[in-house]
């Protein structure tokens, strides 16, 4: 599967870059996230952050299918 | 500079949020709330000031997903409006560099009467703060750069901070074992339940190590992990002339390098993102001299060789340094 995979805030400057093609067999954003903080040392619990599949808010479990726009969102901080 | 999405002010929906890379025309937004029918508008104005958390701040950055944030602003402007029948919302987010003193956001509702727009303004504001992906970078006149949480919570977690001292340590090895070997056998011989090694494992306040004996023992359990020096593993290695004993013989979870465990007892602290609460030193038991070799009870009696155990406060996943 071909994911592509954005980062922000804290997640971007940890991983070093903004977005990245990646090449992956997770099917969850749960197990892609594991893959990449396996790699990366990304560092963050999901249970305190919040994922994005193509513009919208989704479940860690969600389905995910090849060609997905992942973005990991660390705890936002606007205002 | 990032485009304007939607353009801001005059439109003729009643309900906008835009997000902007430059400045907030305030004048246009406040027009677009007039309405006949309202009798009442509350506006927010949220600026960039000169200092937070006690640090003096020169700079600030957000750093925005457009694509989403417009879609997720308008969604909650949208919500807002129908909880608090308002009659017409405008809301604004910057993203890109701001001055001290610039508008970092805008908030403008116009309701009937002044009680549902209070609440609904306030209630805007509140979500867009969590909710809106957008994340702020903060420069301070030190020199220091720190991505900030959400009201200044841990831009790490969103939770609060804590003051908890950091465990600048590496772990070496996990193990976890589904049943005891030694626990409640004594004179009955050991177990063998046999021990697995694991790259990482989840830990969950107050209950322990998923997958381990100890999960769920007892309320306030002091043992819910346990953690050895991976220092102590070589010094029995050595002394005992058995360089290939495996420090899962110990049976203890956490193998770590560069923490002195003796410091943890009665202490809180925080490792890898988890919170835990050192409680007592893991004493050796006669069962070491039959795990690993006759005599390594009594070498792991002195100076805390026998490792800490612990609490653990917030739920996390530990993993072997790589």
């Amino acid at each position: 599967m071909t994911y592509r995979v954005l980062y922000f805030g804290l997640l971007a400057e940890r991983r070093g870059m903004a977005e990245e093609t990646v090449e992956n067999a997770a099917t969850t954003p749960a197990a892609l996230y594991r893959e990449l903080d396996a790699v990366h040392r990304l560092g963050l619990s999901m249970a305190n952050f919040r994922v994005a599949v193509n513009d919208e808010f989704a479940a860690w479990d969600a389905e995910i299918k090849s060609g997905d726009v992942i973005a990991l969102l660390p705890p936002m901080s606007g205002g | 500079m990032v485009e304007v999405y939607p353009p801001q002010g005059m439109s003729d929906s009643p309900i906008l949020f835009s997000l902007t890379g430059g400045g907030i025309d305030i004048a246009a937004l406040a027009e677009a709330l007039v309405d006949p029918r309202a009798g009442a508008r509350v506006t927010f104005d949220g600026r960039v000031r000169n200092h937070n958390e006690g640090a003096d701040v020169a700079a600030l950055e957000y750093q925005a997903y457009p694509a989403m944030v417009v879609k997720v602003g308008q969604r909650i402007l949208e919500e807002e409006a129908a909880a608090h029948g308002l009659l017409k919302v405008r809301a604004v987010h910057r993203t890109g560099p701001l001055e001290i003193g610039e508008s970092a956001v805008w908030v403008g509702v116009a309701s009937a009467h002044r009680g549902a727009a209070f609440d609904g303004a306030r209630e805007i504001m509140e979500r867009l703060k969590y909710e809106l992906p957008i994340w702020k970078k903060e420069t301070y006149t030190d020199g220091r750069i720190e991505w900030v949480g959400p009201d200044n919570k841990s831009a790490e977690t969103g939770l609060e901070k804590t003051d908890m001292p950091e465990w600048n340590a590496e772990i070496r090895e996990i193990y976890i074992s589904t049943g005891h070997d030694f626990r409640g056998r004594h004179g009955l011989g050991r177990q063998d339940h046999g021990i697995q090694a694991v790259d990482e494992v989840g830990c969950v306040a107050g209950m322990g190590l998923k997958g381990d004996r100890y999960f769920a023992t007892k309320e306030d359990f002091k043992g819910q992990i346990s953690f050895f020096d991976a220092d102590v593993v070589n010094l029995v290695r050595e002394r005992f002339g058995l360089p290939e004993l495996s420090a899962g013989v110990f049976r203890r979870n956490i193998i770590v390098k560069g923490v002195d465990l003796s410091q943890w007892v009665g202490k809180r602290f925080c490792f890898q993102g988890v919170e835990f609460e050192g409680s007592e030193e893991c004493r050796p038991c006669y069962w070491m001299n039959d795990a690993a070799a006759p005599g390594v009870e009594e070498f792991l009696k002195p100076e805390f060789r026998g490792g800490l155990r612990a609490r653990i406060l917030t739920g996390g996943t530990l993993k072997v340094t790589t």
